[in-house]
């Protein structure tokens, strides 16, 4: 009864810490937005910018990020153009979201700038991982 | 008896005493014939298919061992069978045909002159192309019993051969069915079907074969056995799974080679693409077919070197030294799919197919090849996921 006890709580701790190692890779980047300028950070901005039509010059001419990551974050997402199957979005289905700080930046700089045309700025990076973090 | 002793020239057959109904053809080698021409057939269908390549090798291998057995049986089977019985020399051919040619062909009970000749020309081109076939399987493919003593060009060489060869056969049994016509209208019997029931008309008193049954059943059910081993990986194979007949050498892997290339696509093995390919899609990062991967050099050099190592040029596979060889010399493809290798592998897929939902694109080398991720590419590894004729 001991063992199992003792189990039980190391694996709570686990787990605690975890999601405490997830928060805090969040809280990086958030932190680094705000040195940076941004705030107070909007999901529902964040929502607009992941969900809105962007003008491109080359084909396709008109992107939007659910293109590939669908409208329910929930779900599986596919590539729209290799039909790669890509992973769900939202960390309340897939917990390896947002996780490593070095992978979020990677996507969100290829991702911004072959959708949206540019690097995202500092506000607009918070308001988006304010939004998917909800998911 | 005297086998070999013709009817006289002349003697019609309306002359003749009261003929009776004799097993000429034993079993086995009424079973060996239909077998082989199955064999054949199913190989000649299946030539040139990449996708059923498991299928063409079996029946290959099939008809060589009933050639070989074929071969053992003539020295010492059914009697009728052996070539003892109806190889003859150049002049008994010569006064037959002669004979044929006057009308007045003697008729022999067994394979007459000609047909014995036929019999020999068709196990030997047959034996050539068995063989051959089992070349090509080993040096083009690195498969089957030869494997690790062809080399690839040895098995380009014997693919050259043996598609000579199978159109050779073709023409040989075009000759063969003409010459069973024929003899069957001059002599005024169904050879065909004798070779069926293995009966034929011949004098009273004529010794039978005999019907060696127990050669014969041995024969089929050693083949059906084999044949339900050899394809039994098919039934095995849990669902969901595509049953692979052919595993080749397991090419190289890198983690970060999977994990980068493979965030939005297949992560294409480097061996289908020349180096110069690889150093200039990397040297490019910024505009990769319109997205820049912005990967962290230290990523780009782990990549740069697997590519280097790996690639086409070092054919480490049949995709690789194909591609490589396919592609001109000066030209430095950045689309697996644009090398020319590639192309005439894929040209007889309707261009609708690459739309449907289940495939997506010439770039998605997955749907279709269960190797696809470890770049092997074998033969007999893919399917198109879809029943094309119902998606018109």
């Amino acid at each position: 009864m001991k063992k199992t006890l003792s189990c039980v709580v190391v694996l709570l701790g686990l787990g605690l810490g975890a999601s405490a190692v997830r928060a805090a890779a969040v809280d990086d980047l958030l932190a680094a937005y705000t040195k940076a300028g941004a705030g107070p950070f909007d999901a529902a901005a964040g929502k607009k910018l992941f969900t809105e039509v962007h003008k491109a010059k080359r084909k396709p001419i008109e992107r939007r990020c659910v293109m590939c990551h669908t409208t329910n974050l929930r779900a599986t997402g596919k590539h729209f153009r290799t039909g790669k199957r890509i992973k769900p979005m939202a960390p309340s289905v897939n917990p390896r979201r947002f996780t490593k700080v070095r992978k979020f930046k990677k996507w969100l700089r290829r991702n911004c700038k072959w959708t949206i045309g540019r690097l995202c700025t500092a506000q607009e990076k918070g308001d988006l991982l304010t939004f998917l973090r909800a998911q | 008896m005297n086998a070999r002793s013709p009817m006289k020239s002349g003697q019609c057959l309306a002359d003749r005493p009261a003929v009776e109904d004799v097993k000429v053809w034993d079993l086995p080698t009424r079973l060996f014939h239909w077998m082989l021409v199955a064999a054949f057939l199913v190989g000649w269908l299946s030539r040139a298919n990449d996708q059923y390549l498991d299928v063409h090798a079996f029946f290959g291998t099939l008809a060589l061992a009933l050639i070989l057995w074929r071969i053992v049986w003539g020295l010492g089977g059914g009697h009728y069978a052996r070539f003892s019985e109806f190889v003859y020399g150049w002049r008994v051919v010569r006064d037959y045909i002669g004979g044929l040619l006057r009308g007045g062909a003697p008729r022999y009970l067994g394979h007459n002159p000609i047909g014995g000749w036929a019999v020999l020309a068709l196990l030997a081109v047959a034996l050539v192309i068995c063989v051959s076939g089992l070349a090509v399987l080993a040096g083009d493919e690195g498969h089957g019993i030869l494997s690790g003593l062809m080399s690839p060009a040895a098995g380009l060489a014997a693919k050259a051969l043996h598609r000579v060869l199978a159109w050779g056969m073709v023409a040989l049994v075009a000759v063969h069915v003409a010459g069973v016509v024929v003899e069957s209208r001059v002599h005024r019997e169904n050879l065909v079907a004798a070779m069926i029931h293995g009966r034929k008309h011949a004098r009273p008193g004529t010794p039978p074969s005999a019907a060696h049954r127990g050669v014969g059943y041995a024969l089929l059910i050693t083949v059906l056995v084999a044949a339900a081993v050899y394809f039994s990986g098919y039934l095995l194979t849990p669902a969901g799974q595509r049953y692979r007949p052919f595993i080749g050498v397991t090419l190289a892997s890198n983690p970060t080679w999977s994990s980068e290339c493979g965030d939005c696509h297949v992560a294409y093995h480097p061996s289908l693409l020349p180096a110069r390919s690889w150093a200039k899609l990397l040297a490019h990062q910024d505009d990769h077919f319109g997205e820049d991967l912005a990967l962290e050099p230290d990523t780009l050099k782990v990549l740069a070197k697997f590519a280097a190592a790996h690639s086409a040029d070092a054919h480490e596979s049949e995709p690789a030294r194909k591609i490589d060889a396919s592609i001109r010399p000066g030209d430095t493809p950045l689309r697996i799919t644009a090398t020319p290798y590639w192309r005439a592998k894929h040209d007889h897929i309707p261009k609708r197919a690459w739309k449907l939902a289940e495939i997506g694109s010439k770039g998605n080398c997955a749907a279709c090849h269960a190797d696809a991720k470890g770049g092997g590419f074998e033969d007999s590894g893919m399917r198109l996921p879809v029943d094309l004729d119902e998606h018109k």
